[in-house]
């Protein structure tokens, strides 16, 4: 069981990850544990011939000033992709739109439902302290045609105002 | 500074960008290929993908880093173009023609162990490949090839135990090779 999480951890035992304790029972395992030890020289020593070979490889590669060159040359004008286009596509438009519809629609009605619920000033019950009915001018295509009634509001809490009553034909 | 001049698509700095890295990434991409030819495909389509996409380097990693992962991306794209011919040249029976130049390392002398190594890289997933080139040839450690790869360390080790235990059966016994290298 120990061999097992020895060999479990070795990669990070050579990354130099393993600390404290843990790196001193560890150690105390590959000195006591031939087999554990055979396994930990026997990777060190392929990474070091794997290591070794792929460098010397790649020591006499080196990549032609030609090729270089031409990774710009064909490279040409960079052109920015700006972000509406990929928002405005069908598959992404479908995430924006349908939301944007619903709201549009909810303004619309919530408005409408409002103008409809709403009370006008003149339907409320209250208190007048002082009123007082003032003709106040005509209206018609002749000024002798019609007369309208207006009427001057006071509540008892000292809010002032007037409302249009109705037309009256002039006698 | 660099950062900004790249982002602002300053075409000098771009230079200075692949005379840094451009050896650097040629060299892995070797690894990652099967021949020169194709290894200089990837680095310049890598380069150019690069500078067509330097606004979305954000500079929460190297600019090293970022490069190498578009090298891994552009492999990955390549192996899947390359898988999709050879199915199709194998469902048509036709001979693939193979160039004896296309040996990566013809103009070097080779020892019995880089000559076994080549060949088991070559025959290695891709997954398994890019986990020896950056544990072996990059020196990376576990945690830096897990960033790199963008997956955990579970699995970076599973990968490397899988790569090293085909490359110990390809190569046969380490000892023969262990006195001539060393």
């Amino acid at each position: 069981m120990k061999c097992k999480r020895i060999r479990n951890y070795l990669e990070e035992y050579l990354d130099g990850a393993i600390t404290g304790s843990e790196k001193s029972e560890f150690d105390r395992h590959l000195k006591d544990c031939a087999d554990c030890k055979k396994f930990l020289l026997e990777r060190q020593r392929l990474g070091k011939m794997l290591s070794g070979s792929l460098k010397k490889i790649s020591s006499n590669q080196e990549p032609s000033p030609e090729l270089l060159k031409s990774a710009l040359t064909i490279s040409g004008k960079v052109t920015f992709k700006p972000l509406w286009p990929l928002i405005l596509r069908p598959k992404f438009a479908t995430l924006w739109l349908l939301p944007l519809i619903a709201l549009i629609l909810g303004i619309v009605l919530l408005q409408k439902n409002h103008y409809k619920n709403s009370v006008p000033y003149f339907q409320e019950q209250v208190k007048v302290s002082y009123l007082k009915i003032t003709t106040t001018h005509f209206a018609g295509t002749s000024s002798d045609d019609w007369i309208i009634k207006r009427v001057h509001v006071q509540t008892s809490n000292g809010e002032k105002g007037f409302l249009t009553l109705e037309l009256t034909k002039k006698m | 500074m660099m950062n900004n001049d790249l982002q602002n698509c300053d075409r000098q700095a771009f230079d200075a960008l692949l005379k840094e890295f451009g050896g650097k990434i040629y060299k892995s991409a070797i690894f990652l290929t099967d021949s020169k030819e194709e290894a200089e495909d990837i680095v310049q389509e890598t380069f150019m993908r690069a500078y067509h996409s330097i606004y979305k380097f954000k500079g929460r990693s190297s600019l090293y880093t970022w490069l190498y992962r578009i090298l891994l991306n552009v492999t990955h794209d390549l192996r899947r173009k390359k898988y999709i011919h050879e199915r199709f040249l194998s469902k048509y029976r036709i001979e693939k023609y193979s160039d004896p130049s296309e040996d990566l390392i013809n103009d070097v002398d080779k020892d019995i162990f880089t000559q076994c190594l080549q060949d088991a890289l070559k025959r290695q997933k891709l997954k398994h490949r890019e986990i020896i080139v950056l544990r072996f040839f990059e020196d990376l450690k576990l945690e830096e090839i897990a960033e790199r790869l963008n997956i955990s360390i579970g699995t970076v080790k599973s990968r490397l135990h899988i790569a090293l235990k085909k490359i110990k059966k390809s190569i046969g016994n380490i000892e023969q090779f262990a006195n001539t290298n060393d």
